[in-house]
């Protein structure tokens, strides 16, 4: 989910709506039971805004299905999974669909190039997946959400180094790859573990190598 | 954050256009704002919390003698709580829960006491950005009492902090922030009046 950086949503400025979400989303996930109850003082409290106000928001984003009433609880909310979507979005002007078609073939080159070279790039290319509003039929995107699997092929075997070192050296060869395949556009292109995205169970389209023993959603 | 009052217009007119320190600052204390009737009663509520305060730090006093006057002190600074909120609210319109940003005036290192002062002589601005979580009043070397705001700190980014942050108002602008990111200058409601 991306939000346009001078669009208010239902008044209230997005970066406000995001901090809102994030701090919302954090007690969530630090919440024992499986889904928060909130309060309307939850909700202020998070938004910085007085109960009135905080009352026409809740009541908006209820509608939107970013909350839900709790049964029997007339002052109770839960967050759903739009919760969720909400704390993870970027604002941003966003990119046309042109664009990224255009960098979906740059990050797919980019891989050919890290498989052709395992000296330089220990981690190579599994496959790729793209998913999110790629794979919708809108004409600005939020950013390119990418699905990764690396498969390590070069062990590095240096005996004098020890456990932590070497996983350290892991670390950065891990990272190397992953930077190559991000093109140093950070805000354009966003790179997500495969696992990650089979998970969340959003719909994925294969365009880079083969897909592990997981079905494919499209 | 201290902040110079010149850059401080320089930044508003970047920023919004529209400068805030250009206005006449106002007089922000429990005496001037609040009736008479509030004002007895708060300083009643203060005096009794400062008495149980006083029981709890001593060593007169046994230890469930210690709870009780511990409860009855959090009691007493509930009430001002709620007090200052009403009076906050109905003046000012400083509610809780709000962000808002408050500049006391100061004239060098010493605080400005009279609004006569700052007018001509106001050189530094002490600028605080919180979200309100609690209200108290609270005896100062300056005024007999002062108007205080607790909450959090707001981050440098905009976003809510968890870091415990506070405030007392004298003499400045006070200002909240709107669910749509921008402000707004609050200010008295109606005329001062001082209490006798």
């Amino acid at each position: 989910m991306h939000l346009e950086p001078d669009v208010l949503i239902h008044g209230v400025s997005p970066p406000i709506l995001l901090d809102m979400a994030l701090q919302l989303h954090d007690i969530n996930q630090s919440s024992w039971s499986e889904s928060h109850e909130f309060s309307l003082e939850d909700i202020a409290i998070a938004l910085g805004a007085t109960l009135a106000e905080a009352r026409s928001v809740t009541e908006a984003l209820v509608a939107d299905g970013v909350f839900a009433r709790g049964e029997g609880h007339e002052r109770g909310y839960f967050a759903t999974q739009k919760l969720g979507q909400l704390a993870n979005a970027s604002i941003s002007k966003g990119i046309t669909r042109q664009r990224a078609e255009v960098l979906l073939q740059d990050v797919i080159r980019a891989a050919e190039m890290i498989n052709a070279d395992p000296e330089k790039y220990p981690y190579q290319v599994t496959c790729l997946v793209v998913f999110g509003s790629f794979l919708t039929d809108k004409a600005t995107l939020g950013d390119l959400d990418i699905g990764l699997l690396l498969r390590q092929t070069v062990f590095f075997t240096g005996s004098e180094f020890g456990i932590e070192q070497r996983m350290k050296i892991d670390r950065s060869h891990y990272n190397r790859s992953r930077a190559a395949l991000r093109l140093k556009k950070p805000k354009l292109v966003s790179l997500h573990e495969l696992d990650e995205v089979v998970r969340i169970g959003t719909p994925y389209r294969l365009v880079f190598g083969e897909l592990p023993n997981v079905p494919a959603a499209e | 954050m201290w902040a110079n009052i010149e850059q401080l217009k320089m930044n508003d007119m970047e920023d919004t256009g529209v400068s805030q320190v250009a206005v006449e600052p106002r007089l922000v204390l429990p005496q001037m704002i609040m009736t008479a009737k509030e004002y007895r009663q708060a300083k009643l509520l203060m005096s009794s919390r400062d008495k149980c305060h006083f029981l709890v730090s001593t060593d007169f006093v046994t230890a469930s003698e210690r709870q009780i006057e511990y409860e009855r002190a959090k009691q007493k600074s509930s009430k001002i709580d709620a007090l200052v909120a009403e009076v906050l609210a109905r003046e000012l319109g400083i509610e809780r829960y709000m962000v808002v940003r408050v500049r006391n005036c100061f004239r060098g290192v010493q605080a400005v006491t009279d609004v006569e002062e700052v007018i001509s002589a106001v050189t530094d601005v002490q600028e605080v950005i919180l979200q309100v979580l609690n209200f108290d009043i609270k005896n100062s070397y300056l005024s007999p009492h002062t108007f205080s705001l607790h909450g959090r700190r707001v981050k440098k980014n905009g976003t809510l902090g968890k870091v415990p942050e506070g405030v007392t108002m004298r003499i400045g602008w006070v200002s909240r922030r709107r669910l749509d990111g921008t402000w707004m200058n609050l200010s008295a409601r109606r005329e001062a009046l001082p209490c006798t």
